[in-house]
């Protein structure tokens, strides 16, 4: 370890906002980078989902029998709850 | 060898390998980068002419070094997109282009803050710098001309084109500190001949090098999954793993 304590650690001979600040926005960017494609892959099953959900709501409709309550809402419901 | 690469080329089977290597790839980078951050932060001496303010070099090297060798996978992406027509190569030149835009936006805002203390201005029109905001804006040009097209295929034709084009800036960016008279310090580390840099900051410096590019293949694989999933949303592998049929 080069630095004595955590004060010289934070301060760094004067250069330690500079040096932080750089290692802060790229820490943040990196964060980003990772984090928007597991939420694009997580989002987009979730629409997935849904989507099968209306159409074999839709399916129902056609096919002429009246459905007792509306079973697209409770898919909906149940899924979302199932894959977090 | 070949299976492997015709293999590559299957929607279904590289989202199952993709998934996979992001599994053990993502928690070993994700390690190396803390290590090297943590070595390079606190451990390694300071230089002795710029003090402490050089520790940026830890993420300032290794995000410009991967977004050039980024570009040319995308370009090569590309190429075989013009050239063969295959689907993933247009996926993964869609995938690449934000995280190399990504890595250069880190090079340059960590290039500005460093040559603060050490040059005394936050920014130059320096050959380096200039060059390398170049490929910045090739990056995003190519991200946003895949969303600016209605069509794919005129989409990816036209990403691959200007991609190939824009590969005559990456020779330029790493000769510019030797071809022009530059404020930007010439590289440290060189394979052939003695490195310009001790043991001590050399070794923190290769292992972000490693870090970051183990980022790169593990945010693109990401990206390229989150894409396919989209492509193919009416095949039945994807319905398969949304959880019917």
């Amino acid at each position: 370890m080069y630095f004595e304590s955590i004060a010289a650690a934070m301060d760094m001979n004067g250069h330690g906002v500079y040096v932080w600040l750089a290692y802060a926005i790229t820490v943040s960017l990196l964060v980003w980078l990772f984090w928007a494609p597991a939420r694009q892959l997580r989002v987009r099953r979730l629409w997935l989902i849904a989507e099968e959900q209306r159409r074999l709501a839709s399916e129902a409709l056609r096919s002429g029998a009246t459905p007792p309550h509306d079973h697209a809402a409770d898919g909906r419901s149940s899924s979302m709850e199932s894959s977090g | 060898m070949w299976s492997f690469i015709h293999k590559l080329g299957s929607p279904p089977w590289f989202f199952r390998f993709g998934g996979n290597l992001v599994r053990w790839l993502l928690p070993v980078t994700l390690i190396l980068l803390l290590v090297g951050a943590f070595w390079g932060l606190l451990v390694a001496p300071p230089d002795f002419r710029q003090g402490n303010s050089y520790r940026i070099i830890y993420i300032h090297v290794p995000a410009a070094v991967v977004a050039l060798a980024g570009y040319y996978v995308m370009a090569l992406a590309g190429a075989i997109s013009l050239i063969w027509r295959i689907k993933m190569a247009d996926i993964a030149m869609k995938a690449a282009a934000p995280v190399g835009a990504v890595l250069t936006g880190i090079a340059l805002v960590t290039g500005a803050i460093w040559g603060k203390p050490t040059w005394g201005t936050w920014w130059v029109w320096d050959a380096r710098i200039t060059s390398m905001l170049i490929l910045f804006f090739l990056y995003l040009g190519v991200v946003a001309l895949f969303e600016a097209y209605e069509n794919k295929a005129a989409a990816a034709k036209a990403c691959a084109v200007l991609s190939l084009v824009g590969t005559v800036n990456i020779p330029i960016i790493y000769k510019s500190v030797d071809w022009w008279y530059s404020l930007h310090q010439p590289a440290s580390i060189k394979f052939t001949g003695e490195s310009a840099i001790d043991a001590s900051m050399m070794y923190p410096l290769l292992l972000m090098i490693v870090a970051f590019y183990g980022l790169f293949a593990v945010t693109v694989v990401m990206n390229m999954r989150a894409e396919l999933i989209w492509h193919h949303r009416q095949s039945s592998w994807v319905r398969q793993w949304a959880g019917f049929e």
